[in-house]
């Protein structure tokens, strides 16, 4: 059976957007030639820093963009196979959440309508027992009991109620695939750990299958099965969410892990840092071979000149020339 | 024992605002040490920006400093006249803020901005400033060439090392930072945090690090306090209130960190939202989310206990029968 969700070689060039003066600036690779696939029922991860291009795929996958090459399908179809396909698949079977709920939310909207708007809008057989269907979804979310918001506004809210509305719309359809761009960056710890639990409940109540994007490995571990690191618009490394944290192989993903910091002094102090230089280049004008070379610290001079292929090791895909051949380092 | 540098006594803020008068800030004392990173650590809401920009009182209008002493060297900043604070802050106490964006002049040179910090506070006139800027670029990690260029020439990491090297132009004793890290990706974090630190061991900087992330305090601060609904809950070394809280709320926030050496069971772990500020929870501000919460609670409001060595909780639960 094929994956639920399938990426295949993706690229997505953004132009060259004239300037003030006439000039036209480089033109962007956000994400160049990235593979992966989720299969039913999974979470799948992808992190990355900014401009890592993780943003890009993630309104690729919700029919939002078209990739400039490549395909992404979607139970088995191509989601920009025809006209309008993707705007309706997406609104029907694939939910988006997003980063910030404030912006996610008509401010002038009422919690009804707004969770009833996909109803509306997509599902024309059931329209009297919207009201119904609304609480439902209210109280799938943990806003109990959820007659009680029904008529109230997004600013009536706070951070994390108004995320959990916009998780209600985002099932309300009971799609296959939730597409979820950081979804708790905005939230407190606390707030955070609440929302996590609600997806993951979520998941098992509503069958879902995740594509989860985020910069944040501590996230990761608590929700993930598989995880995509990215890097200026490359997936570096393919991995489980095990494998990821006691046996991480890209040097990349080393350093991300090193950098991340941990809430026990005595462990974040004993650690060995081996904090990486610079930040990340601009994707206009990436650097040639592997795109970390500049600031990896295990570079060898064929890494300038040569992109790494995507190599099995063990069931990890790494792209680097430290695992040519399948060894392990 | 190290002489206090900055002590806070029964400082209270408030915010006036048409639907009430917010208690941002609630009776803190606080005291940090010459030469030592004190983190405060809190969700959002809790006071711990407006308790920092309390101290050199910049406040926005709304907000009031309505009680309590900010003494520091041998001055109570409370009660200090608006030229003299002018004076202090910026060469004795200066402040990094979350963005460096917003606090860095786009159109001037880098070079120029750090000059007008030393030239604001200096009396007489210098030969030696491109020297000082000099020195200053490479004290905070940035290359030569870096002062002739403009803010939006640089990334992220490379303005907050700016307003690092602006804060320490005047040579402060204490540098207070506001979320400092928080808008930047985790390599460009780590390399802010061993700026602090080199910064802390050359120059003997104190720094009060105001952060919502566990995990900077972790791994930065040496002595941390834990803020909720506008007052410390608990205070002590990093390894007493991170290894050892005590503190029910301290407790529930650590363990709803999500921290990439350990997999987070699921199960809320601290239930429900912080209280709104206007009319705050009588007894023991976190008793309608604690769960060993019992009738004291309610009523009075609980007394800070020492439970070892300076670490201390302000909870029921800690003092003695």
């Amino acid at each position: 059976m094929a994956d639920l969700l399938e990426v295949e070689d993706v690229r997505k060039d953004f132009a060259p957007a004239a300037t003030l003066f006439g000039r036209r600036a480089g033109a962007v690779l956000a994400v160049d030639g990235v593979t992966f696939s989720i299969a039913a029922g999974m979470t799948f991860g992808l992190v990355g820093e900014s401009g890592s291009g993780k943003t890009t795929i993630a309104r690729m996958c919700l029919g939002l963009l078209p990739p400039t090459s490549g395909a992404i399908r979607f139970m088995g179809q191509d989601l920009f196979g025809t006209a309008h396909q993707a705007s309706r698949m997406a609104g029907g079977q694939i939910g988006a959440i997003f980063q910030d709920p404030a912006a996610a939310l008509n401010p002038r909207q009422r919690v009804r309508d707004i969770v009833a708007l996909p109803l509306r809008l997509h599902d024309r057989t059931d329209r009297a027992r919207t009201t119904e269907r609304v609480v439902r979804l209210l109280e799938a979310v943990s806003l109990t009991p959820g007659a009680r918001y029904l008529d109230r506004y997004p600013h009536e809210l706070s951070g994390g109620q108004r995320q959990r509305v916009v998780i209600a719309r985002a099932i309300a359809l009971r799609p296959r695939l939730v597409v979820a761009d950081e979804p708790v960056s905005s939230l407190d710890m606390s707030i955070r750990a609440q929302i996590l639990d609600t997806l993951a409940e979520l998941k098992k109540t509503h069958q879902l299958t995740y594509l989860y994007i985020t910069h944040d490995l501590g996230v990761v571990r608590s929700i993930c099965d598989r995880i995509g690191v990215m890097y200026l618009g490359k997936l570096v490394e393919v991995t489980g969410v095990e494998e990821l944290y006691t046996r991480p192989l890209h040097p990349y993903t080393k350093a991300l892990l090193a950098a991340n910091p941990i809430p026990r002094p005595t462990q974040a102090r004993a650690r060995q840092r081996g904090v990486i230089r610079g930040e990340i280049p601009s994707p206009s004008n990436p650097p040639s071979g592997c795109r970390f070379h500049p600031r990896c610290p295990v570079a060898e001079p064929r890494c300038a000149l040569e992109e790494p292929k995507p190599v099995n090791v063990g069931g990890t895909l790494v792209a680097c020339h430290l695992y040519r051949g399948g060894r392990d380092a | 024992m190290m002489a206090p540098l900055l002590e806070l006594r029964g400082l209270r803020t408030v915010f006036n605002l048409r639907h009430g008068r917010v208690r941002a800030v609630d009776g803190v004392d606080l005291v940090i040490k010459a030469g030592t990173i004190m983190g405060v650590v809190g969700e959002s809401g809790c006071g711990k920006s407006t308790m920092a920009h309390s101290i050199i009182r910049l406040l926005p209008h709304r907000a009031q400093l309505v009680d309590g002493a900010i003494l520091f060297g041998g001055r109570d900043l409370a009660r200090l006249d608006p030229e003299a604070l002018r004076r202090l802050r910026g060469r004795e106490i200066a402040m990094v803020f979350q963005d460096p964006l917003t606090y860095l002049n786009p159109t001037l040179r880098i070079g120029t901005q750090i000059a007008e910090k030393i030239w604001a506070h200096e009396t007489e006139a210098r030969e030696d400033v491109p020297a000082v800027i000099a020195t200053l670029l490479s004290e905070v990690g940035l290359p030569a060439g870096v002062e002739s260029r403009y803010p939006h020439e640089l990334s992220g990491g490379m303005r907050q090392r700016v307003l690092i090297a602006i804060a320490l132009a005047c040579g402060p004793s204490l540098i207070i930072a506001d979320e400092p890290t928080s808008a930047l990706d985790v390599t460009t974090q780590a390399q802010i945090l061993d700026v602090f630190r080199a910064l802390q061991r050359s120059r003997k900087t104190a720094f009060l690090v105001i952060t919502h992330d566990v995990g900077v305090a972790a791994e930065l601060c040496d002595e941390v306090c834990v803020m909720y609904a506008g007052q410390i809950v608990e205070r002590g070394t990093v390894y007493d209130v991170l290894e050892r809280p005590g503190h029910p709320y301290t407790q529930g926030l650590l363990a709803s960190v999500l921290s990439i050496d350990e997999f987070r069971a699921t199960g809320v772990t601290l239930d429900g939202a912080p209280p709104d500020l206007t009319d705050p929870p009588t007894g023991c501000r976190f008793h309608p989310r604690c769960p060993h919460a019992t009738a004291v609670c309610v009523e009075r409001v609980p007394p800070v206990v020492d439970v070892g060595a300076g670490h201390e909780v302000m909870c029921w639960l800690k003092a003695a029968p």
